[in-house]
């Protein structure tokens, strides 16, 4: 894992333009991309009445602790998980090393479409992120200073 | 372009389809449009039973890859096709033109290829 | 891991407040969630059992204006100091960029201050991280317990890593010292960042 990430407005773009086109796909209400420590990379789709900076925190922790249960059982991670509601529904699934993305739905859509056009975009998703995480440390955008 | 369940949907107003699904090759719905008398999930089931038999039988034969299955019922007929992203399901009543049911099939098949090339 | 995301110009930093079973973590954070308004923090996430102690961790976001032409946001967790809940601490040092050691100043305690500290620096290694690279400050806190251990002690046990690190006394529940350590913390840690950050010069 590098110490720093950048992400720059046109991978930003890109990264937005992936969730959205999963959204319009899958039917899914809403997306949320994530890394492993449940720092927030993007969000769309619906978000009213939700928290999306907390429900990533809290998978990033559901998702940690299914890789040690994985591991538990001689499993290296499970890559996918799935939480069904009664009403909306909750998909996670790996991006790359570092990544997950969490998709919310309803029942509009079926769990196995959206799980069909996420493994799309988590595709795509990676290749951007890869590159994020490959750039050196240093600001490619200028100097950062400290408010004083 | 056509979505997923777009097909799927076009496929059950077809004359004589009851009803009409994609089923992830592990059993999962992607996408149906059944009549209420038949639950996705036993459909989807017997789909992926009935479609992993089917692909295993072919090869063990040496017929090649598959390319659809129809059942017939006394009471009306399965229509199934591989789409690599899971097998199409089309239910048909009896009276329905298998001809024109296949024909059908197998363009939705091209289509879902199509739009879901390298998601399997 | 810090973020610097320019298209939102906002820069991201995770501080972990670490330390043995009942010395105040969550404490902290309870003080800090009360005292600073809403527009600065969202609500606190508290995963705890039903005996108030935390089982996974407590998470609460501060946004600040710290950097120029950025909006700062600092993601403050709590990990459970239990010592059979190790699985989930470790899981929350994940991508850390700045700790708090809150220390519990009683002197029957001293012991467990020592161990939490040992197992975070264990913990740490499994990430590839060593102490030394890690921006951290310690908190001794209860001062006001009639048997509280000297400073001066606590530094010995506590304070002996190759760089000696800036100590903070508190009473966590009072609010005594919190935002001094948390201003502490937060500043190491962008220190950190931006010097990393800026262009090597020549």
């Amino acid at each position: 894992m590098p110490r720093h990430r950048f992400i720059t407005p046109d991978e930003q773009k890109q990264l937005d333009a992936i969730l959205r086109e999963l959204l319009k796909n899958s039917d899914a209400k809403t997306a949320i991309l994530l890394d492993h420590g449940g720092f927030l990379m993007s969000t769309q789709g619906f978000t009213e009445h939700i928290d999306p900076q907390t429900i990533a925190v809290l998978a990033a922790g559901a998702f940690s602790t299914t890789r040690e249960l994985a591991k538990m059982i001689g499993e290296e991670e499970f890559t996918v998980m799935f939480h069904q509601g009664r009403r909306d529904h909750i998909h996670l699934s790996a991006v790359g090393k570092d990544a997950l993305l969490v998709i919310i739905f309803e029942n509009t859509t079926t769990v196995g479409m959206v799980r069909l056009f996420a493994r799309e975009a988590s595709k795509k998703l990676a290749s951007i992120l890869l590159m994020i995480n490959e750039r050196k440390s240093e600001a490619p955008m200028g100097n950062i200073k400290l408010q004083q | 372009m056509a979505s997923v369940k777009d097909v799927v949907e076009r496929l059950s107003r077809v004359k004589g389809v009851v009803g009409s699904i994609l089923v992830a090759k592990d059993g999962l719905v992607v996408a149906s449009n059944l009549s209420v008398q038949v639950q996705d999930e036993i459909v989807a089931a017997m789909v992926s039973a009935v479609g992993t038999t089917a692909v295993k039988a072919t090869e063990m034969m040496e017929q090649g890859e598959l390319r659809n299955i129809i059942i017939e019922g006394r009471n009306g007929k399965l229509f199934l096709a591989d789409a690599d992203v899971g097998y199409l399901g089309v239910l048909t009543s009896l009276e329905a033109n298998m001809g024109l049911i296949r024909l059908e099939l197998m363009e939705a098949t091209e289509t879902l290829r199509k739009l879901t090339s390298g998601l399997a | 891991m810090s973020t610097v995301n320019f298209a939102t110009r906002e820069i991201t930093c995770k501080i972990v407040y670490y330390g043995p079973g009942l010395s105040g973590k969550t404490t902290n954070l309870l003080f800090i969630h009360k005292k600073v308004p809403a527009k600065h923090r969202s609500d606190m996430v508290s995963l705890a059992t039903d005996g108030d102690r935390t089982l996974f961790f407590d998470f609460l976001p501060l946004v600040t204006n710290a950097v120029k032409g950025f909006s700062t946001k600092f993601q403050l967790y709590t990990v459970p100091g239990q010592v059979f809940y190790n699985a989930t601490r470790k899981l929350v040092l994940q991508g850390v960029d700045g700790i708090v050691f809150v220390g519990d100043s009683a002197w029957n305690r001293m012991n467990d201050n020592h161990e939490s500290f040992v197992n975070m620096k264990e913990n740490l290694s499994e990430y590839g991280l060593i102490i030394e690279e890690v921006p951290y400050v310690l908190q001794f806190n209860k001062r006001d317990l009639p048997d509280a251990a000297p400073v001066e002690y606590m530094n010995h046990l506590l304070n002996r890593e190759k760089q000696r690190v800036p100590h903070f006394e508190s009473i966590a529940i009072r609010g005594v010292g919190v935002f001094e350590t948390l201003n502490a913390i937060s500043r190491m840690v962008l220190v950190k960042l931006i010097s990393e950050l800026s262009p090597k010069k020549e």
